[in-house]
């Protein structure tokens, strides 16, 4: 159990370490290995980043989606969404996007 | 938008040059401070020091791992099964390097100080936004990127060991409004990344990604929608 100092002081430099071990390792493997060819040339895997990008975009905002109850939470919700998708298309820009939807979000919510 | 022209070449700034990777981190600065400040004040809530809750956002730096820490203090559970955890959670990690490889500086000094500033929302933004960047200026765009929401998330958390609880109070609405950032960056990046070629790839992705995320398994929806996203990209190609 993480009771004592000691142990909560391990159990925190091990997280640190392997976390940066994750995002560290790949960087070590030669540029010319098979694996990292695979992953950066075009191939089934030219897809990988985008479809991460939407992994990650689906575990953050669906916990969020299914948290929502009522309008008054479903629709700020919607509409910074809806905002943020066709700012995001429009102008080309994510970070505008981003306040955009944000500014969107945050209106409906204090009207609402 | 820029506007600069051939005519006026001595007046266009090398693309990423100054400090367009601290703007281009700001969505992430916004998202960043109040998830911060809530793991502040979940960490004091679990009996750690102020400096303990501040000392973990600076070397673990991993938001999922670190609530994970949090809630196994308050579970008991043995340090050795949340070791395993974390590197469960931290298994998508290993997708990033070879993805960005290709647009950092090839000495693997600079890659290694990269590789820790490499979160989900960091490699996002990267990956997305460094191509255009002139070759001799991302090491220097891509670390700005990475410090700054790094500076962000351990100030957060700072302000909410110290100051997090009359905040809430007192602003609640600006709270919950900053939270948002994180889903509308997602958001933002998915968009601009769909191509024709890719259109079916990123919806199978979307759609294996939700499923796996209603039903409460949130890490394995990042890896179950990079494989549908590969596999369906590999049909459509054959």
């Amino acid at each position: 159990m993480i009771g004592s100092d000691f142990e909560f002081w391990v159990a925190v430099i091990a997280m640190a370490v392997i976390t940066y071990l994750t995002r560290a390792l790949p960087f070590l493997l030669s540029n010319r290995s098979r694996w990292m060819r695979r992953l950066t040339e075009g191939s089934a895997l030219a897809a990988l980043g985008p479809a991460l990008l939407a992994g990650i975009a689906t575990a953050v905002i669906v916990p969020d989606v299914m948290a929502l109850s009522g309008a008054s939470q479903i629709l700020p919700y919607a509409s910074g969404l809806l905002a943020t998708a066709l700012s995001a298309r429009r102008l080309g820009n994510a970070g505008v996007a981003v306040i955009v939807g944000v500014v969107v979000y945050g209106a409906v919510l204090v009207v609402m | 938008m820029s506007h600069s022209s051939a005519s006026e070449p001595h007046l266009a700034l090398p693309s990423g040059s100054g400090w367009a990777g601290l703007k281009a981190c700001l969505p992430i600065m916004i998202g960043y401070f109040p998830v911060a400040m809530t793991f502040g004040i979940a960490g004091l809530s679990t009996g750690l020091s102020p400096m303990q809750v501040v000392l973990i956002s600076a070397l673990v730096y991993a938001g999922a791992s670190q609530f994970l820490l949090l809630a196994s203090i308050k579970a008991g559970t043995p340090w050795l099964w949340v070791v395993a955890l974390c590197s469960l959670l931290n298994a998508r990690h290993l997708l990033y390097g070879p993805l960005l490889s290709r647009f950092l500086p090839e000495r693997l000094s600079a890659r290694l100080k990269v590789a820790f500033l490499l979160t989900d929302e960091v490699f996002a933004t990267a990956f997305n936004r460094i191509e255009p960047v002139s070759p001799a200026h991302r090491n220097r765009w891509m670390t700005l990127l990475g410090l700054g929401a790094w500076v962000t998330w351990i100030a957060g958390t700072a302000v909410g060991v110290y100051a997090g609880d009359g905040l809430e109070r007192h602003f609640p609405m600006l709270s919950q409004v900053m939270r948002f950032a994180l889903p509308a960056l997602f958001l933002a990046l998915v968009c601009q990344s769909v191509t024709r070629p890719l259109r079916g790839a990123i919806l199978a992705a979307l759609i294996v990604g939700s499923a796996c995320s209603a039903l409460g398994y949130t890490t394995l929806a990042i890896l179950a929608a990079a494989v549908a996203g590969c596999v369906t990209h590999r049909l459509q190609s054959a």
